[in-house]
């Protein structure tokens, strides 16, 4: 977090998703809506293949791609609640573990856990009159829910440890690379 | 594959990351496994209610309670810290001398005691001798607890899983005996060598021992002259329990008895001493296994294992010894012992003494190799932090697995040359 509070981040984030969003969906009401005002021109002088001859694709293809941009823009602020989220969620459950092993064998175990809970739950569920269907689709929800966030805790656990692994890589090929250089540097020194 | 099938193995798999992830006291992990085997299965109509509680074996129950039980009476009377206290006279002050006769007491202490009580007594006897001479703890303390754990290999009361081993095979305490007893003898003396090589730079120096009584702190003589001959009738009994055509564990559940009606201990303590966590992780994992046997997984693993090996009794052993020895280095050679048994009494072998041998060195060798194997190892780094010393997990990681791989390889050897294969 840059040695920013979660207030301040929660700040700084929260307004630039919400105008994020919001100019996605203007983006996307263009996209809309734009091309019915220049429904039928086609573009004069390029010989493109339809439907991309028209200004209407044009507009609506150009709405959409600002669009996804704007999207883009506000995931990766979204991805910053999510992992707060998921810290809270899990830590919740007492996966507090800071070792990535450990902490993936955790992940694993409550995945599993989940898994077997809905199934021993089901048959009792769907017993009940009426609302036994609805309250299996609520189980089921929950659990794909709680499944989601756990493969995602896995996700960034892995992610944690490759990127680690990689910055540590690169360093090292960096130093020796370096170490050479000024290796051959100094042999060249002594030859001259 | 179908869903109860895959739900059985998922069961399987959440007891044995329960227990690797520290997340809940093993005894519950299996009690959890268990409740959802049994729920699942009586849900889903793969088994019923009388099924599932015939899943506990009873006799190893007794068996197990039995020995705990004439054990815990022989422990209290003092009988086994006499035995450490002389062997320690005996060493004088040379620390090699010393080091020898330590690893070969705790190897012979626990083959009849658990491996945490035998690592207490060697520990407390360690401890005191390492306090007063001024010694260097650590290559005591980690080969004692390497050599707790190797104890327990060559007879059927020095291990749990050699229980179960023993009474699914059929194997009596002399049939263990005659099998193991001179892999093991040879192993006692391989792994101290190993042991005293690798800690040599150490065990430098001799001082002078201080004069010390070994029966000073022995409180009931009579109970302790009680405890040898109960101890003494209690192996005898086991040793030609096939002849008189007992059951291991009524020998060892009528000792148990016995050694209550001396009326010289108090049975409220002796019953409060029982290792509970271990019989209640033996009951749940039963009923874990139970399942996985209702629907034929593990029949089907032993077949998979007959079409790999081609049915060679030889690579059958060597498979089963290696899977089983790195098995347990991960988890508990309870559970590991307990998966085994059911998939080796599948197999379509004729002679399968050398399989279950094989699985009884794998269950119990692999327990020492790292820290976290078993209780054995982690209470061993535990009383050398109480004495101020710290051991890093790689020192005894590296200790632990040189001595492991020598002795399953030297087990594979005996296997080979020991059953003609």
């Amino acid at each position: 977090m840059n040695g920013r509070s979660a207030r301040d981040e929660i700040r700084r984030r929260l307004p630039r998703i919400m105008i994020n969003i919001t100019v996605a969906f203007l983006f996307w009401i263009i996209g809309q809506v734009g091309p019915l005002f220049v429904k039928g021109i086609t573009i004069p002088g390029m010989n493109l293949p339809p439907p991309f001859n028209t200004v209407s694709s044009i507009v609506r293809l150009t709405a959409t791609l600002i669009m996804i941009l704007f999207l883009i823009k506000a995931v990766s602020d979204i991805l910053f609640f999510t992992d707060i989220s998921t810290e809270i969620f899990l830590k919740t459950l007492g996966i507090k573990e800071k070792k990535p092993l450990k902490r993936t064998a955790r992940d694993v175990t409550y995945i599993i856990l989940t898994l077997l809970l809905t199934m021993s739950a089901s048959p009792v569920l769907s017993s009940i009159p009426h609302v036994g269907g609805y309250l299996n689709a609520i189980l089921g929800f929950s659990a794909f829910g709680i499944f989601l966030i756990l493969i995602y805790d896995i996700g960034r656990v892995t992610y944690g440890v490759l990127s680690e692994k990689t910055r540590k890589m690169a360093d090292w090929i960096g130093n020796h690379t370096e170490e050479k250089k000024n290796r051959r540097g100094r042999n060249e020194r002594d030859r001259s | 594959m179908n869903a109860t099938e895959a739900s059985f193995i998922m069961i399987y798999l959440l007891t044995l990351l329960l227990i690797a992830t520290d997340m809940v006291p093993m005894s519950v992990a299996a009690l959890i496994g268990a409740l959802f085997t049994v729920w699942i299965g009586l849900n889903y109509g793969v088994f019923t209610y009388r099924d599932a509680v015939g899943f506990i074996d009873m006799n190893l129950l007794g068996l197990l309670i039995g020995t705990m039980i004439v054990m815990e009476v022989a422990y209290r009377s003092g009988l086994f810290r006499i035995i450490a206290l002389y062997t320690i006279k005996v060493a004088g002050g040379d620390q090699r001398i010393l080091f020898v006769i330590m690893c070969i007491t705790s190897a012979a202490v626990s083959m009849f005691l658990s491996d945490s009580t035998a690592l207490l007594l060697i520990a407390a006897a360690v401890t005191a001798i390492s306090r007063v001479m001024g010694y260097d703890p650590v290559p005591y303390f980690v080969s004692a607890s390497v050599m707790v754990n190797l104890g327990g290999t060559s007879t059927l009361i020095g291990s749990v899983s050699n229980m179960i081993i023993g009474l699914s095979a059929g194997l009596s305490f002399s049939d263990f005996i005659a099998y193991l007893s001179p892999c093991e003898l040879a192993l006692w003396i391989l792994t101290t060598l190993t042991l005293y090589i690798f800690y040599k730079h150490r065990l430098k120096g001799k001082k002078e021992v201080p004069k010390y009584d070994p029966w000073e702190g022995i409180k009931d003589k009579r109970l302790l002259i009680w405890s040898a001959i109960l101890l003494t009738v209690f192996l005898g009994l086991f040793t030609v329990h096939k002849d008189l055509g007992l059951p291991p564990e009524a020998v060892a559940l009528g000792c148990g008895v016995l050694a209550l009606a001396m009326g010289r201990v108090d049975p409220s303590e002796v019953f409060r001493s029982i290792d509970w966590e271990t019989i209640f992780f033996l009951g749940g994992f039963f009923i874990i296994v139970g399942g996985l046997e209702k629907t034929d997984l593990l029949n089907g693993l032993a077949g998979w294992f007959m079409n790999m090996t081609g049915g060679g009794t030889f690579v059958l052993s060597t498979i089963l010894l290696w899977i089983s020895g790195l098995a347990s280095m991960i988890i508990s050679n309870i559970a590991v012992a307990l998966t085994f048994t059911p998939i080796i009494k599948g197999l379509g072998v004729s002679n399968k003494i050398p399989m279950w041998s094989a699985l009884v060195f794998g269950s119990n060798l692999g327990g020492a190799a790292t820290p976290l194997s078993g209780v054995v190892t982690i209470m061993t780094l535990g009383a050398l932090r109480r004495e101020g010393f710290e051991v890093s997990l790689r020192e005894f990681t590296k200790a632990g697995v040189l001595t492991t791989f020598t002795q399953l390889l030297f087990a594979n050897l005996y296997i080979l040359i020991r059953f003609g294969l």
